[in-house]
Parts: structure tokens; sequence; C-alpha cells
């Protein structure tokens, strides 16, 4: 520390600051933080987020990068009023503040605004600094300005005791009217009590034009209009250079002097990645870790292999050494654990990830492709120069997913276990819906006004769809036509929310991210605990992504749709047949489910259900399991931008030659036809060629995926170079090998990973082929799954064969089930609009007491409500309850149910009867009834289906192109089987309703949209380059049907596509012929734009 | 109703012990307004009757600043009907702010500079600098 006669500020930092991870109270992220107070020339900066530590993980990182040494603190919302600001002055201090935090988080009434009673944080003070809270909304500011001298005075006295030295008066001037009053204040009863002050500057944003987007957030943050709770006429809450701060506290250049020293005596004294604090396993007296888990890998060795010899013996004790080396065989304990509660209450449980790399794993029953055969390298997943934990995921029922980790949580409660939390940011169109709402508009202008203003989404690498502002976003398609338009009316919403689109708003839960404590440390001694919204789960302050910083290993336990669906369909087919068909366990090599995939009709099957995986299933012509595990890495971001498909298809296929550099890498690369597709080739190469341990070839591989400079990266070619050459190698050919593998490994996908999903790819396309009935009615009750929406799938259903029943009170099950020996399905009740979990029970409960005689029979006896009862009616569900006892009748019924009285609330629900409708109302729908007038005549199919629609969200009674069957081939329309075998450059008319529009990343970085639309012969993937898109894309964003003109390319090596030259409406093509009951577009993550998908469905 | 300036002058303008800011609490609001109402002089707007030439808020007035090549700087208004000019000299700047608010408002927005200075003559004004304009106005009469 320089010394102090160099002026006041000197030392200078800023200890009272919060980021965007107050949530509400602050707007610049710790990042920026660092990296202006680093440019302020400011050796150490504080980050004391409201209530938490979130940030403070990505704040420490920033620190470390911008040459700040970071302060580690948080502002405590204080029972009774006002703030206090901690700080921590070592590891002491921390784990205080982590107990704090979590003590009163858990304890205060309302979650999202949590106050902290005096006496516990005085219990809490150890290894702590604090200062009384900012002028003049501090703790003690706050008794000070109001008058309450004498509680001021008892509370500094309790602080002085518990805090003793570390107690400061925190001084801030805000330069609004009275401040310097105000502070003057505070310094007397500072003086008073002959305690020192400290000034700070209550930051809460970086520059003062981000005043504005403070202001929005706490608005937001209360739910309220501008202005929020607490709003001050400033601007000035902004990160101060030193000379400013000098400038406002030039009177008092004791205050810096302290703020300097403080900043001394806490930076960099709290250092959260020294450790890695693995989860303690639960143990039977006098066991270890390490001989529990050496134990239970032989056992499910000798299950799976019928002996423990030779090279399975040689890589468990290779295995069990590195494990129990870096001290992680209580976190496979757990995993194994968390994998027997699954089996034991009949869940299934896969693992995915690179720890179906590891052989301890497999035997464990963690994971479930066999590792020799495979060619799967424990290295890739762990190896003794790894620093961080490894990283196991686990698949469950996506239904009782939670019933696992509840039992996980109930077993450690002694070492504390919570999930991770999310911190979420807003989109472009939700800072839109953001800054409306502060500044006062209507609900339904919210909503006109963030409608088709483009979203982007995120996967764990990139950012697809980025939008950098408004220029962009006003110039896409989507937003034609759009309010925001109007610069000039919408001004300051565009510019509020522009600047506020990517900063942090609330946090989220990561619900089957599990995080454990251990018996040193409780988990809220090693981070900040909070409640969720659901009672009894507690979750870690730090995001997910974070927890790998602060040495925390999660425990992935992830909610599989798939599994749900499997599990069912497995349930099903069993009742159907007789006997036990378990999915997972489905004979190998099955012929006719590989048939069924190279037909590329995968709609259904997990991971090769996608256009692409469609496509490439006909290319590839998968015939055993390997090819299923190559097809699944060869379809994603990687190598799609690494163009690894087209090389690997066609050596495949025999249609192309293929050498490699050196002999010795033939082995290696034999399987996947020369081209580098999996992540462990390259830990192979390192070792064939230049001798390095698959260790070091691990190293080598992550520092090649990973950006580390072009000066580590040559140090680690002339290693690899120098080290081949020693073997023989030219030095030319090791060159040439490096630049090779550098230039794969970016775009290496792990087998390991690919083996997991190709085990349940598979599972799912042996159950499509050989019990379709169930399989699909699985799927369709396991929704929201999948790529496709419910409607695809049902006619999808259609298409392979299957009838569709209708729906129908007395026959149908709480979801799809399957009839006339696998042959039909019948549509479920959960599939009706607005009918809730404990109406559809009641359904099922009373009709097998007796049938329902009529609509208010069925009304009366059960919880449906009336709006649910019409949409029951319109479903078709009550057809054999109408007057014509067909779909005809429907009119009638929807008049019965339109004069039945309301049903009260649930605690109005006492009386016995509904009462009857008005005699006199009775007698005016007497009519309809009666079937008489132009109302009631018989339904025609278009309105019947048209009613289905709206109300199931599927095409029960056909599929919605069939009646334009004549009028499309009039416009020239071909259906889609036909363009597909279209010679090249043919000019088509293709026809269809929206599934999907993808914007994928590509090679060349120019934006290609994938369009996937629907016809009644099947799926159909068309192209669209940028300027077609362009020019007719709003049409594709504000309609559901189109109508496609393009040319059809067939490439040797790439196959088939159809370039798209125009998109237009096809309901307003088809306007003669009637109107198409089109899906309304909506915005999605993972797909650019989807088919509207209902969110919630009964049951 | 009626009360002479040095009556308005003598009552205390916040309950004992009071600083800002006053409306921290729902509390301290209602002390505050209950310490204002038992002042005799002070009336509520909806008791004001129409037409009697009652004022119940203040306007703010434009007002020009002249800087001297000594230093001295003089603060000249226009008053009264015959729109008389006056000028007093700023003898002294008891504290200045700076106000920012309202932004969401077009017609309310404020980003000023705003000086409590002491006029010769021993009036206490609050002398407004708007950033955009670059305007002075009288936003104040303090004592």
């Amino acid at each position: 520390m320089r010394s102090l006669d160099q002026g006041p500020g000197q030392g200078f930092a800023h200890l009272h600051v919060r980021s965007g991870f107050s949530y509400g109270f602050g707007v610049a992220t710790p990042a920026e933080l660092a990296t202006a107070a680093s440019e302020m020339g400011m050796e150490a900066l504080a980050l004391t987020d409201r209530d938490g530590l979130s940030g403070i993980p990505r704040f420490f990182e920033a620190a470390a990068g911008a040459g700040v040494s970071p302060v580690l603190g948080a502002e405590v919302s204080v029972d009774g009023g006002g703030h206090l600001v901690l700080l921590a002055d070592g590891m002491t201090g921390y784990r205080s503040l982590c107990r704090l935090v979590t003590r009163y988080r858990c304890s205060s009434e309302d979650r999202r605004k949590p106050l902290c009673p005096l006496p516990t944080l005085l219990e809490h003070a150890g290894g702590l600094v604090c200062l009384t809270g900012a002028v003049p909304f501090g703790h003690v500011p706050r008794l000070v300005l109001s008058g309450r001298t004498g509680t001021a005075d008892r509370v500094l006295r309790a602080l002085r005791e518990a805090f003793g030295e570390g107690l400061y008066v925190e001084l801030t001037d805000d330069r609004t009217a009275g401040s310097r009053r105000r502070m003057g204040r505070v310094t007397e009863l500072a003086r008073r009590h002959c305690l020192p002050v400290l000034a700070t500057n209550e930051v809460a944003y970086l520059g003062p034009e981000d005043h504005k987007l403070h202001d929005v957030l706490v608005a937001a943050s209360n739910l309220t209009g501008l202005p929020g709770p607490g709003y001050r006429t400033t601007d000035q809450l902004y990160l101060k250079p030193r000379a400013r701060m000098e400038a406002l506290f030039g009177d008092r250049p004791g205050a810096l002097r302290n703020a300097a020293a403080v900043a001394e005596r806490c930076a960099g004294a709290v250092d959260l990645g020294g450790e890695i604090h693995v989860p303690s396993a639960r143990l039977r007296g006098g066991e270890t870790a390490r001989g529990k888990l050496a134990r239970l890998a032989l056992l499910g060795a000798r299950e799976k292999y019928g002996h423990v010899e030779g090279r399975v013996r040689a890589r468990l004790r290779r295995e069990l050494r590195c494990i129990e080396e870096l001290g992680f065989a209580p976190y496979f304990l757990l995993a194994r654990e968390a994998a027997e509660i699954a089996r034991e209450r009949g869940m299934p449980v896969t693992g995915r990830g690179s720890a179906a790399n590891s052989l301890v794993s497999y035997c464990l029953g963690l994971t479930r492709p066999e590792p020799f055969s495979n060619r799967l390298l424990f290295e890739r997943f762990m190896h003794e120069f790894r620093s961080d934990a490894p990283d196991i995921d686990l698949d469950l029922c996506s239904l009782r997913r939670d019933e696992v980790r509840d039992e996980l949580a109930r077993r450690y409660e002694e070492y504390g276990v919570a999930v991770a939390a999310t911190a979420q940011t807003m989109s472009l169109r939700g800072a839109v819906r953001v800054a409306a709402r502060a500044l006062g508009h209507a609900p339904s202008g919210i909503d006109a006004l963030s409608r088709h203003v483009p979203t982007r989404f995120r996967d764990r690498e990139r950012t697809y769809n980025p939008l950098s502002g408004w220029e962009e976003a006003l110039a896409e398609p989507a937003m034609r036509g759009h309010p925001l338009q109007d610069r000039e009316r919408y001004g300051l919403l565009l510019e509020v929310s522009g600047r506020l689109a990517g900063r942090h708003l609330q946090a989220g839960t990561h619900n089957g991210g599990l995080v454990f404590g251990n018996e040193h440390h409780h988990l809220s001694e090693l981070a900040p605990l909070e409640p969720t919204a659901m009672p009894s789960l507690l979750r870690v302050q730090y995001d997910k992504d974070d927890l790998e910083y602060a040495g925390m290993p999660k425990l992935d336990l992830l909610g599989l749709r798939m599994h749900t669906a499997l599990h069912e369909a497995g349930v099903l087919a069993s009742r159907r047949t007789g006997k036990r068909v378990d999915p997972y366990d489905p004979p190998p090599d099955d012929r006719e489910t590989y048939a069924l995939i190279r037909t590329g009709r995968n709609a259904g099957m997990f991971q090769l259900e996608s256009p692409g995986q469609m496509h490439l299933s006909r290319r590839l012509g998968p015939r055993r399991f390997s090819d299923l595990v190559a097809q699944i890495s060869l379809f994603r971001p990687g190598p799609v931008r690494g163009d690894l498909v087209t090389p690997y298809v066609l050596r495949k296929q025999g249609r192309e030659q293929y050498s490699v550099p050196l002999p010795e890498l033939g082995p290696v690369l034999r399987s996947t036809y020369g081209v580098l597709v999996f992540q462990e080739q390259v830990l192979e190469i390192a070792c064939v060629v230049a001798g390095f341990s698959l260790a070091e070839g691990d190293q080598i591989r992550r520092a090649m995926t990973r950006d580390r400079g072009p000066g580590a990266m040559k140090a680690l070619r002339e290693e690899f170079v120098s080290r081949a050459v020693s073997r023989g190698v030219p030095r030319a050919t090791a060159r040439e090998v490096f630049s090779w593998t550098e230039g794969f490994a970016a775009y290496g996908f792990s087998a390991a990973h690919a083996a997991s999903f190709a085990e349940l790819a598979y599972a799912s396309a042996y159950m499509r082929a050989h019990f379709p009935a169930e399989y699909l009615a699985a799927v369709l009750n396991a929704q929201p799954m999948g790529f496709y929406s419910p409607r695809a799938v049902l006619n999808e259903v259609r298409r392979i064969g299957l009838s569709v029943l209708p729906a129908d009170i007395h026959l149908s099950g709480g979801g799809f089930t399957e009839e006339e020996d696998g042959t039909a399905l019948r549509v479920g009740l959960k599939y009706a609009r607005g009918l809730s979990g404990k109406a559809l029970s009641s359904i099922l409960a009373e009709r097998s007491k007796a049938p329902f005689s009529s609509t208010l029979d069925l009304y009366r006896r059960t919880a449906v409500g009336r709006g649910a009862l019409e949409n029951l009616v319109k479903g078709g569900f009550l057809d054999a309850l109408s007057p014509t006892g067909d779909a005809g009748g429907r009119a009638a019924l929807l008049a019965e149910v339109s004069v039945l009285p309301k049903k009260p609330p649930p605690s109005r629900r006492n009386q016995d009867e509904l009462p009857l409708p008005h005699p006199a109302r009775r007698s005016r729908q007497k009519g309809a009834v009666e079937l008489r007038g132009p109302g009631f005549l018989r339904l025609s199919a278009a309105r019947q289906e048209t009613m289905e629609w709206e109300s199931l969200s599927l095409n029960v009674l056909r599929h919605p192109l069939s009646p334009y069957r004549q009028a499309l081939r009039g416009l020239g329309v071909t259906p889609s089987p036909e363009i597909l075998e279209l010679p090249h450059g043919t000019r088509a008319r293709a026809a269809g309703l929206l599934e999907s529009l993808q914007r994928p990343p590509t090679r060349s970085g120019r934006p290609v949209y994938f369009l996937l639309i629907e016809d009644e012969a099947g799926l159909f993937q068309a192209t669209i380059f940028e300027g077609v898109y362009k020019r007719d894309g709003h049409v594709l964003h504000q309609r559901g049907a189109f109508l496609l003109d393009g040319r059809v390319e067939q490439d040797k090596r790439r196959g088939f596509s159809f370039l798209v030259e125009r998109v237009r409406d096809l309901s307003r093509a088809l306007e003669a012929a009637g109107r198409v009951p089109e899906p309304q577009a909506t915005p999605s993550s993972g797909a650019f734009l989807r088919a509207k998908r209902r969110g919630r469905r009964a049951g | 109703m009626l009360a002479t300036v040095s009556e308005i002058h003598r009552y205390p303008l916040r309950p004992p012990g009071f600083e800002e800011p006053l409306f921290a609490t729902a509390g301290t609001r209602r002390a505050v307004a209950e310490h204002l109402a038992r002042a005799t002089w002070l009336s509520r707007g909806s008791e004001l009757r129409r037409g009697s030439g009652q004022a119940s808020h203040s306007r703010e007035e434009q007002a020009h600043v002249l800087r001297r090549a000594d230093g001295r700087a003089y603060l000249v208004r226009r008053c009264g009907k015959g729109r008389r000019t006056r000028k007093r000299r700023v003898v002294r700047v008891l504290e200045h702010w700076r106000e920012v608010g309202l932004w969401w408002e077009p017609e309310r927005r404020v980003d000023r500079l705003v000086f409590r200075v002491l006029l010769s003559g021993g009036a206490v004004v609050d002398l407004a600098l708007e950033r955009a304009s670059g305007e002075w106005l009288l936003v104040g009469m303090v004592d």
C-alpha cells in the first residue's frame, strides 16, 4: 500500500458496489465493473450485492483478468429498514457471511424481500467489516435522519460490540438537495461515538447515463411503474473515478483514507478457487469411501463381464487409483446412490456426458455404453492433471425426477443440499416487456409491443440469432409493420429496452443441479443458500456455471421426457402383448429397427428426429450401433461448421477414398473413415504419434479446444513435434498431423456422450418399429417433448397407417391410449384445453361408477368447469351425448352448456347440487335443444375440425390439408415425397403447415434458414437464403401455412435440398376454397420459430 | 388563514429532530403532514376558494444571471404587473445539488444543477441551471 501522504484519495477503492446480481438494484455486470475500475487505475474494488453473493465467482474471475484485487461483501437488508454493508477480511468472514445470508434469507417471510434481524447479524460478525449503510437509506442513517437518534445510538453501540475495530460509519453524497446536510448529521453521529467515517458512493451503475436503467429495474423488481419505491432524483450512483471522489470528500479526507485502509485489509483476502469441496458420502462404520467404491465397482464388473480379469481389472485399478488420488470417490458414491434411489422406485435412469468414458461409472450402473467396445477413454473424463471436478449427469424420468432429488436432500440434510441457481438475463423481447411496464403501458399494449420482437437463444457455447441492437432488430422481417417502427413515438422505450437487453433481472432455479456440503463444511458455509418457490427446496446463490469456480462439484439429475415416454411405452406394450417388454433392453442389431431409421421417417425417435438427422439417416444408412454413435456426433454445430458430415458420408458409402498421414493413425481413425469425429480420437492420436500418455493427450485436446493464445499453442506444437520425431516420425509429417488434429479438435464431439444418447436413440427406434401405437401414444402423453408439435406427431401416426379414434368421454383415457390390438390411438382427455388435473381425475372416477347421461349430469358430478366443459364439447368428447349422437349435434350441446350456471369458487362449494338454469333463460334457449334454427344445423366437417383444433390443438378428423387436395393441385402444388425425387434444377411448388424455422450456425457465417413444413404426405424441409428471407420472412412470422416456390437441388455430395425463391400465405392463396386451420408461429428456444404448442396439460 | 411573513418564517419547516429524507416511511410521512397541518397559515389546495386569487403553488420563473469581470454575479428578474426589472447581487452560494428525474415524463422531466444562493437584501433563493438549454430558472424562494 502506498503511503497516505500522497493524497487523501490514494489507494481509494469503492467498497459499496452493486452489480446486476442484486437483481433489480444494480445494472452493471461484475466484469464491466472490474474492467472500469482497472481503467480508472483503482487497485481494488468491492462487490456488495444486495442480500447475496450471487455475482462473486464472476467478479473474482473478472477482477483477476483486469488486475484488480477483489473485495467480497454484501449489502444486507436489515429488519427495521435500510441496509448495512458487510465486507469479508478473510475466509472466516466469507463463511460468516454465507451463514448469515443463508439464515436470514431462509427465515424471512417474503423470500423476495428478505430482512435480517439485527441480532442475527450481530451473531455472525466474525471476520467481517461493517459499514453503517449509505446516506440516506442505510440502516443507521435512516434512524439518524428520521430523528430516532436514541435508537441509532443503541444500534451503533451493538454494532461496535460485535464488529469492534471493523465498524465504520459510511458517508455517501448522492448530490440531491440536502445531501451535504444529511451527511453532516451522520458525520456528527460518528464523531459522538468516536467512530471512523468511510467514503463510498453506493454504486448501482457504471456511468451516469445508466441511471434510467437502474430506475426501470427497481420498478420492475417491485412490479410497479416508474417511479419505483425509494426513487431518488439522482444520476450520481455510478462508479466515480478517484478524482471525483476526492472532490466530493475534499472536506473529509479521513473518509477517503479509511476506504483505502479497509480496501487494503480486505482486498484479495478471500480465495474461492483453491479447493474442491467434494461432498461426503454416507458410509457404514469403519468403511472408507475408497473401499466402498472399489467394492461396488468390482461387484458391478462381475455382473457385467462375469469376471474381473485382464483388461477389466487393469482398467478398474487405474481408474480407482486416479479417483482416489483426486479424492472424488464420495462423488461417485453419491451419483450411484441417486441412480439406486431411482431404480428402487422403478424409474429409468441413464448417464450422459463424458462420465460414460469411465469403466467405474459403467460398473456402478451410472452409464450404459460399454467402454471397451465403444473405444471410450477414462482420461477424457478425468485424470491426474485435471484440477477441476468431474461432472456426472444422470437422466431420469422427467415426471419423477424430483422424487430422487428430494430423497437425496433428505438423506444428506446434515451436510446441506441445495440446487444451483441460474442467473437469467433479459432478451430484447423481455427488455421491451420490462421497460414498457415501467413506463406505464397497459398489459394489452405490452403484449402488442413485445410480439414479434426477435429473441435470441443460447446453448452452452454460443448465442444464436444474435442481435446487437434495435437497428438490426427493426430490420428483421418479423418486425415489418410493427408498432415499434414508430421510432418517434416509442423512442424512449426503444432506448431503454435496447440498453436493458442482456442485463440481469432475476435468479432462476436449476431444478436438477444438486450441490452438497461435506463433513468439513456445511453447504451454507461454502456458499449462501436461499429458498426457492418450492417449499423446502433450497438454492445455492451461485449460477450453475459458476459452481466450478467456487470448487463445488454439481450432480445433475436431469429430467428427460424420453425416459417418461419409453417407460410408458414399455408398460403399454407389456399390457397388450402379455409379455414383459423392456425398452431399455432391446435386442441388439435389430434389422427392422435400422431399416426404419434408414427410411428417414424418424419422428418421435430420440436424437434422430430432427430434419437434419432424418436427412442424414437416409444418406448415412446406419446398420449398427457405432453408425448411430457417429450419426449423433456428426449432426452437431461443430461438425457441421467443420464440414465433417460430407466426407464421412462419402467415405462410408465408398464414393471417396481416404488416406491417413501415418500408418499408426489407421486403427484410430478406421471406425470413422479417416474423419476425426470424436474428442477421444485426439487423445489416441497424441498417444500413438508422439508417445504422450492419454492424460497428456487430454491436456492437448483441452488446449486445442479452449483458446490458450498463440504462445501456448506454439509450445504445445513444438513438444508434440519433437516427441514424434524422437519416435521416428518425419518432422514435416508430425507438423502436418498436429495441424490437422488442431483443425479438427475444435469440432469434435465426445464419443461417450454420443454413445449414451445412441443407446436411447436405438431404444426409441426399436419401440417405434415394433410397438408403434404404444410408443407414439407415450410420446404424445409426454408432451411437450421432442422436435415436433403433438399435431405433427398425430398426423405422423395417421401416415404410418394407424387409425386415430375420436375423443369420447367414456372411452378416452387420461392421455392417448392404444386400441384395436395396437392399430389405433384414441385422443386422451388431457388434451382438452382448460381441463384441470382435478377435473380429469373426477371424470375418470365418476364414469367408473356410472356413465354420464348428459352434459348437465357430467357437470354436476365432476369438477369440470363451464369453460372446460365447452372445450370437451368442441373436442368431440361428448358427441355421444348429443341429440344426434354424433359430431353433428355439438351446436346443441354448446347451447346446453351456455345456459349452465357458473360453478362457485372452491370456498363456496358446500352445496349439494348446482341450481338449474333460470326458467326464463331455459325457455329462451329451448329452441337450441330442439335443434331448430339455422344455428343448429348439423356441423360441417370443416366446422367440426376447426372446433377440435381450437379445443385440442390436434387434427383428429383428418389432416387439415386433406380437403384442399384438389385446390392445391389446381395451384400446381407437388406433394413433398414427389419433390424429393425431382431431378436437379426442377422448379416446384410446395405447400404445408409451419412446424419450425431454424437458423443454425453455418460454416460461412451467413444466415441460412431451414423451414420445416408438414403437408398431407409428410414433413418437408426447405432452405431459405438471406435475400428471400428478408423479402418474404414476415409471412413466416405472421402466418402458419405457406405456399413455397423453389428449385430442387440434387447434389451428389450433400444430397437433396429445396431452395425457396418465394414464400406466400397459403390461406390467402386458397381463399376461394376455404380457410386452413393453421398453427400460430411462436418464437422458441432451440428453434428460431415454432408452431405454437400448448404449454400446460391437465393430469 | 391570514398570517404575517414572520409568523410563517417562525414556524419550523419540519418536526423537531427530523432531517431529509422526510418521507422515508409511512410513519414519518404522517408525522410531517400532521406537523404542517397544525400550522395556522397553511391550507389544503382543495379548500381554496375558486377565483379567490389565492395561489396553491409557485411557478418556476425565467431568470438571468449576470457575471461581471470582477467575479460578482447578479440575479436579474422581471416581476410585478409592470414587469419591472429587479437586480440583486449573489452574495454567496449556500449549497448546490443536482436534480435528475422524471425522465420518463416528457413534460416534467428535470435535468439541472440547482444553487441555493443568498442575495443582497437577505433573500435566499434556489436558482436552477437547465442542462439541456443552459437557461437559468428561479425555482424556489427559501427565505
